[in-house]
């Protein structure tokens, strides 16, 4: 079983175990919640609302709707690569904003172009000319020539700047 | 119903047991782990004797009243110290002394509760008590909000505080009130609500664990220890001094740990590696803290501060530091931050917030200026030369590699001697390496205060020292001096670089690699010591050939196609050898 599954196997139990507790609870004060039908709905639907959010704030470090939000802004190319399951790692200026590990984001691109959700594994930050050939290659380029190349298209080559590698996980469509 | 009840507080004992049993066998935060330990087992005992008052049950009689209720009176106090332990580690206490204060009625509860007839079934009714079981509670649901709200660095486990005590909170008072509205009986006095407030916890704790501690390594030399309570940032482009600091404080028995991703130096005891995931951040503040406990005196080097801002933001990192930075002054221990891989504003706000940045020198630079005052512009070809027999960079190189740039230099420079054959310039070559060598191995021992201090030798040599008599360059009797560096490098690092590439083959294709590296020899006509970056490059070229021929040998399609993925492999890094562009 994938670790991917693994985790969704177990998050889906917590939550279902929650679910229960919440029916037996209800069960449970059924005297007490004799406040008719409508009300009940009402509040208890609240209620379980906002167990659910809760727990899965907890379960993965942030609020699903926040981070829903989130955009990761690529290029076509980028994104076509990503949506492809070519590209694992982007590389990023430190300065720019960049989403965290554990958010799920929205490839786009600047035009609003949408290449799906990606998860962020994980980030660490290196010096641009320090970066690993195997981080070069699984960003979608050949070599460093071509890396290089590709970042002097938009930005200016400063052998020191500090940059954000990520590691992205592609969630849900299919692998081209 | 009330079997029911009885039997769901029952399990609730066992699942309250099994948490301390877990916590006490995963959880490295010793304040915050014998905390839930002792909370954990005082909810087992309260709910535990609220099962054997239970008249339906009657296995307790009504001596053990005081019991019940001074376990359940003490389990509320008991979670207020476990928030603010949580919070502030140790120093909880000393920062908010209310928490001690907190426990003070409890004695007075055990005497005066059966004496004023107070019972665990009416804590919560009892107007002094369930002021002061009620504020208990809302003080640790006051402490975790607040921490909420102005933690990113702990923002998660923060929110699980939250959360546990507001449903302490519903499940304790609002329950009560609840039964007491209802005039039920059953399950007044107890809060089943407590396994699930232990597992939230315990949850928390654990996400945020501290990593393993190992221990210090024996001490191997004198001197190197930094000094304990003293706070240092380090203004470095990569992260050398950082490293070397610590590995220095390693070697003089000094435990140290350094927090970074990658290698951490090999001769310090406690380097850890932290993950950059979204954890990591947290994780690490966990283990400075319990660092600093367990070894004061010790040395804390936060080395990848870019990593914790990359994965949990600049304000994390920044509230790292600051947090390691307190730690440093109340636990005496050193702390040394470096700011490599931070973004210009995030090192503007580390220096206004933990200390001023102390410029330190580049190796690879002061090494090139030692060199290139006697061998002037040959001091180039010496390092690079140095560098690719090591296949790392001239920026790579680190006070570390200085006994092996005094040997390549040797050797080197006797290659140059030999050619010459003249005993005389032999001589002068000689006395030259060793001066040289011992100016390099000075640099390379400079203390912590003489590097902050200064001068570097790049600065020391610029025209404001004597010039040396003779230099270097001068034996050579006027020759071009690279140019003969360049040819006696050639062969001294041939060989190097010959066994460099038989080795990728190996890596790359195993035993049969050995094979195909001397078939690509021999078609060049050259032995292991004759090859050159050209002949690489040759190399590389033939062993897709090769590889190509052999993989159209194998008739199994997956067989063929991983021959070719790992020719592929070898061909790139053969390339990459050569200067990693195709």
């Amino acid at each position: 079983m994938s670790p991917s599954w693994r985790t969704a196997l177990i998050r889906s139990g917590l939550v279902f175990l929650i679910s229960l507790v919440l029916v037996v609870g209800f069960w449970f004060h059924r005297e007490f919640y004799q406040i008719g039908l409508y009300p009940l709905m009402a509040i208890g639907g609240f209620v379980t609302f906002l167990v659910i959010i809760a727990t899965s704030w907890v379960l993965s470090g942030g609020l699903p709707a926040r981070r829903a939000k989130t955009d990761l802004v690529v290029s076509p190319a980028e994104g076509e690569s990503i949506a492809r399951r070519e590209t694992s790692t982007l590389v990023a200026p430190a300065a720019e904003s960049v989403p965290r590990p554990g958010m799920t984001v929205r490839v786009v691109t600047e035009t609003g172009a949408s290449y799906g959700t990606a998860r962020v594994v994980s980030a660490f930050r290196t010096l641009l000319e320090d970066l690993a050939l195997d981080d070069i290659r699984d960003a979608g380029h050949a070599n460093v020539k071509a890396f290089r190349a590709m970042w002097e298209s938009s930005r200016r080559w400063k052998s020191e700047e500090p940059v954000t590698v990520l590691r992205l996980m592609r969630i849900g469509g299919k692998a081209g | 119903m009330t079997d029911l009840v009885i039997l769901a507080i029952a399990a609730g004992v066992i699942v309250d047991v099994w948490l301390a049993s877990y916590v006490f066998l995963h959880l490295r935060r010793r304040y915050v782990r014998a905390a839930f330990i002792v909370l954990a087992l005082d909810a087992a005992v309260a709910a535990a004797a609220f099962v054997g008052l239970d008249r339906s049950i009657g296995l307790l009689g009504p001596e053990w009243n005081a019991v019940g209720l001074w376990t359940f009176g003490l389990s509320h106090p008991l979670m207020a110290l476990y928030v603010l332990l949580s919070i502030h580690g140790a120093a909880a206490l000393r920062r908010h002394p209310y928490g001690l204060a907190l426990f003070a009625p409890i004695p007075l509860l055990a005497i005066l509760g059966p004496s004023q007839g107070v019972t665990v079934a009416i804590a919560y009714q009892t107007n002094w008590l369930s002021s002061y079981l009620v504020i208990c509670l809302a003080l640790a649901l006051a402490e975790a909000i607040a921490w909420w709200r102005t933690t990113e660095l702990h923002a998660a486990e923060a929110f699980g505080l939250v959360l546990a005590a507001t449903v302490a909170i519903i499940s304790g008072p609002v329950y009560s009130f609840e039964l007491q509205f209802l005039n039920i009986s059953a399950g007044q006095g107890a809060n089943p609500g407590m396994p699930l407030v232990l597992a939230l916890f315990g949850f928390v704790a654990l996400r945020a664990n501290a990593l393993p501690l190992p221990t210090p390594t024996a001490a191997t030399a004198s001197g190197g220890r930094f000094p304990a309570g003293q706070i240092a940032v380090l203004d470095e482009a990569r992260p050398k001094y950082a490293s070397l600091l610590a590995e220095r404080a390693a070697s003089a028995g000094q435990p140290t740990m350094v927090f970074g991703r990658g290698p951490t130096p090999a001769r310090t005891g406690l380097a850890l590696e932290v993950s950059p995931t979204q954890h990591g951040p947290a994780r690490v503040a966990a283990t400075v803290r319990e660092f600093a406990y367990q070894y004061p005196g010790g040395l804390v080097v936060l080395r990848d501060l870019g990593d914790i801002s990359a994965a949990a933001g600049s304000d994390a990192a920044l509230e790292l530091a600051a947090e390691a930075r307190g730690l440093a002054r109340t636990a005496q221990i050193g702390l040394l931050v470096s700011l490599w891989g931070l973004t210009d504003e995030e090192r503007a706000s580390m220096t206004r917030r933990i200390g001023p940045a102390i410029k330190m020198p580049r190796p690879e630079e002061e090494i090139k200026a030692i060199l290139s005052r006697a061998l002037g512009s040959a001091a180039d070809r010496i390092l690079e030369g140095y560098a690719a027999t090591k296949g790392v960079r001239t920026v790579d190189l680190t006070p570390a590699d200085v006994p092996a740039i005094v040997d390549h230099l040797r050797s080197t420079l006797a290659e140059l001697a030999r050619v010459l054959d003249d005993e005389p310039v032999v001589l002068g070559w000689r006395k030259e390496v060793d001066r040289i060598g011992l100016e390099l191995d000075r640099f390379s021992r400079l203390s912590f205060e003489e590097l902050a201090r200064g001068p570097w030798p790049s600065s020391a040599l610029k025209g404001t020292q004597e010039e040396y008599l003779v230099r270097a360059a001068d034996y050579w009797k006027g020759k071009d001096l690279e140019e003969a560096l360049r040819s006696a490098q050639a062969r001294t690092a041939s060989l190097e670089l010959g066994e460099r590439v038989r080795r990728l083959f190996l890596e790359s294709l195993g035993p049969a690699g050995s094979h195909l590296f001397e078939m690509e020899l021999k078609r060049l006509r050259k032995s292991v010591r004759d090859l050159s970056v050209t002949d690489i490059r040759a190399i590389a070229e033939g062993t897709k050939r090769s590889a190509g021929d052999l993989a159209g040998a194998i008739d199994v399609a997956s067989g063929r196609s991983e021959l070719e993925a790992r020719a592929r492999h070898l061909r790139e890094r053969l390339l990459e050898l050569t200067g990693g562009t195709e």
